[in-house]
């Protein structure tokens, strides 16, 4: 009972992580928009946020449906398929904390932590160069989504991305991002 | 020319609405955009564009109201302001207005680098 009191009692979970949504399944449509719902009524007092919040959210959710191992089949996709995964938000005293997981081929692995290192290592203005340089590239065939995902990311969030990769089998890894979304806006507050 | 109409969808599928009128070229496209297949949604709006340019040849006012689009939306929408750049190269009249929230400011430096890679001006219009 003083477990699900305190999940139940806010404040008393600003010091340590509050988990407002989580999900694990497959990552149709539909579910994008319950999550999306939730997020906007939890964030709806503050817009900057609540947009930035749910932009991330939307990016690493499109991520999983597109690009996960794990793939998930029914009436509504027809003949194809949507990625399965998990996801969480969780609030602190100072930022809200976006996590997704899913697996991915081993074989990726290489190309996609260079390319997490090579994001957190930009300032602002490097990654927004680097967001319009991929975005301004040709399509290739067969390419879904902009391919500038991540960099929008860390851009929206201004923290570095926190990826954490472990093996699941011999074909399989799997791949974990976090994101951190600060509540106030350092670039308005005074002496910040 | 045919005017070009998408009924916007909110739940599902997040499609903006478009409505291209032929007659004036004002045209509006407002709303959110999210969806999986940005490129087969918006392909159509560039050929509008083109047909227009090329038939009509009258002024054309684009009006983005889009209050939330997707990195995958975000190449198209690139897309859509350069076949825009072309008419106005050729001696088309172009205006191009988007309005943003006054709080929005992601949006803002979205629709600069917009304007910087279509080497077009877009006029920020403030909402309250």
């Amino acid at each position: 009972m003083e477990n699900k009191r305190a999940i139940l009692n806010k404040n008393e979970l600003l010091d340590k992580d509050h988990i407002l949504i989580c999900y694990k399944g497959p990552f149709l449509d539909r579910v994008l928009t319950l999550l999306g719902e939730k997020i906007n009524i939890l964030l709806c007092d503050d817009p900057r946020l609540n947009k930035k919040v749910f932009s991330i959210f939307i990016e690493l959710a499109q991520n999983i449906a597109y690009y996960s191992e794990e793939r998930h089949q029914d009436k509504e996709t027809g003949d194809k398929t949507c990625g399965k995964g998990a996801f969480i938000i969780s609030e602190s005293e100072k930022h809200y904390t976006l996590t997704s997981a899913n697996h991915i081929k081993k074989s990726w692995v290489p190309e996609v932590l260079e390319k997490c290192e090579m994001i957190n290592k930009l300032d602002m203005e490097g990654l927004r160069k680097l967001k319009r340089e991929l975005r301004n590239k040709p399509r290739h065939a067969g390419q879904l989504g902009g391919n500038i995902g991540l960099v929008d990311i860390a851009i929206k969030a201004g923290t570095s991305l926190n990826v954490e990769i472990s093996s699941v089998n011999e074909q399989f890894s799997f791949f974990c991002l976090s994101i951190d979304v600060p509540k106030e806006n350092k670039e308005i507050l005074p002496g910040s | 020319m045919e005017d070009l109409k998408i009924k916007g969808e909110k739940g599902t599928f997040f499609i903006p609405n478009v409505y291209f009128n032929a007659a004036t070229g004002n045209c509006e496209l407002i709303g959110e955009s999210y969806l999986e297949n940005t490129f087969a949604f918006y392909q159509p709006l560039i050929d509008w564009i083109k047909e227009y340019s090329t038939s009509v040849q009258g002024p054309v006012t684009l009006n983005f109201g889009l209050t939330y689009f997707n990195t995958a939306s975000s190449r198209s929408i690139l897309d859509l302001l350069i076949t825009l750049k072309e008419y106005e190269e050729k001696g088309g009249d172009v205006t191009v207005n988007w309005s943003v929230q006054a709080w929005d400011e992601d949006m803002r430096q979205e629709i600069e680098d917009f304007s910087a890679d279509a080497d077009l001006p877009v006029n920020i219009i403030h909402l309250k």
